[in-house]
């Protein structure tokens, strides 16, 4: 008997996302790398502030100073430091780490998870639990990540922005993230349900 | 792996076919079960039964649901 369509699409797209988590893993290990390699003598920083201001520039402390802070009409800022750690360094390339190994775990369980489909076998084994941990992964990381951000921003370039009477933009919580993390807890209980009924047809003739 | 509910109800398929001298496939094939559900019912590895297949069993082996299953102890 021929597979079905549905069966060989879930196989596909299993393996697609074993792929995608791959790339977020070298993505996530490859970026604050490049960024070490690329700018060895200093350490930009970009991002929306919290004050308005027109264009201008500042070399904080100074002519010639080690931080160059430069403002955007439209509310960004950018910072260039040549007085920076390699503690400063590892603090900047965090948020985004911690996005590629967050989407890679996210990516693995959901892999498996569409591998059980396929197999014609949802409600097997950990898939509650699985997705239980899917749903409270993605709900810290919306927490999580733009308190990280704020508070590596304020370390990394606080000093610098305060020269310029700003500060960065606090990251709004992510909503669309909180969303998402409720329907998987929604799913998991659908497909706790399922499991029992599965178990309470299972030996039926 | 699910508990499995204790219970103590016994089938006597095996001794039904013995006594009218037939097959598990041709019981299979004249009540529409698979052979893979009775063979589950006759090993005693069967958890439920739906009423339809209860009446097909009884009208095929020509006897009550008492005489197919008995509670032990």
């Amino acid at each position: 008997m021929a597979t079905p369509l549905s069966t060989r699409v879930f196989g596909a797209t299993h393996a697609l996302l074993i792929g995608f988590a791959l790339l977020a893993v070298l993505r996530a290990l490859y970026v604050p790398l490049y960024a070490w390699w690329s700018t060895p003598d200093y350490l930009e920083w970009g991002g929306r502030v919290d004050a308005h201001h027109d264009a201008a520039q500042l070399d904080v402390g100074g002519v010639g100073s080690a931080v160059r802070v430069e403002f955007e009409p439209d509310g960004t800022a950018f910072v260039t430091r040549s007085d920076f750690t390699w503690v400063d360094r590892l603090l900047a390339a965090l948020p985004d780490a911690l996005l590629g190994l967050i989407a890679c775990a996210c990516l693995l369980l959901l892999a498996r998870l569409l591998r059980r489909i396929a197999e014609g076998r949802p409600f097997e084994g950990t898939a509650v639990r699985d997705l239980r941990i899917l749903a409270a992964v993605v709900f810290l990381a919306s927490v999580l990540l733009p308190w990280l951000t704020r508070a590596v921003d304020n370390r990394i370039v606080g000093d610098a922005l305060d020269a310029g009477h700003a500060s960065p933009h606090p990251s709004p919580l992510y909503f669309a993230w909180v969303g998402v993390a409720v329907l998987l807890f929604a799913l998991a209980q659908a497909f706790e349900h399922g499991a029992r009924t599965e178990r309470d047809v299972a030996g039926l003739v | 792996m699910p508990v499995e509910e204790e219970h103590r109800v016994v089938c006597h398929l095996d001794e039904l076919l013995a006594a009218r001298g037939m097959t598990l496939t041709a019981l299979a094939e004249q009540i529409g079960v698979t052979i893979v559900n009775l063979s589950v019912l006759k090993n005693q590895r069967a958890r439920a039964i739906r009423f339809s297949t209860l009446t097909a069993l009884c009208d095929a082996l020509e006897c009550q649901p008492g005489d197919l299953f008995t509670v032990a102890g």
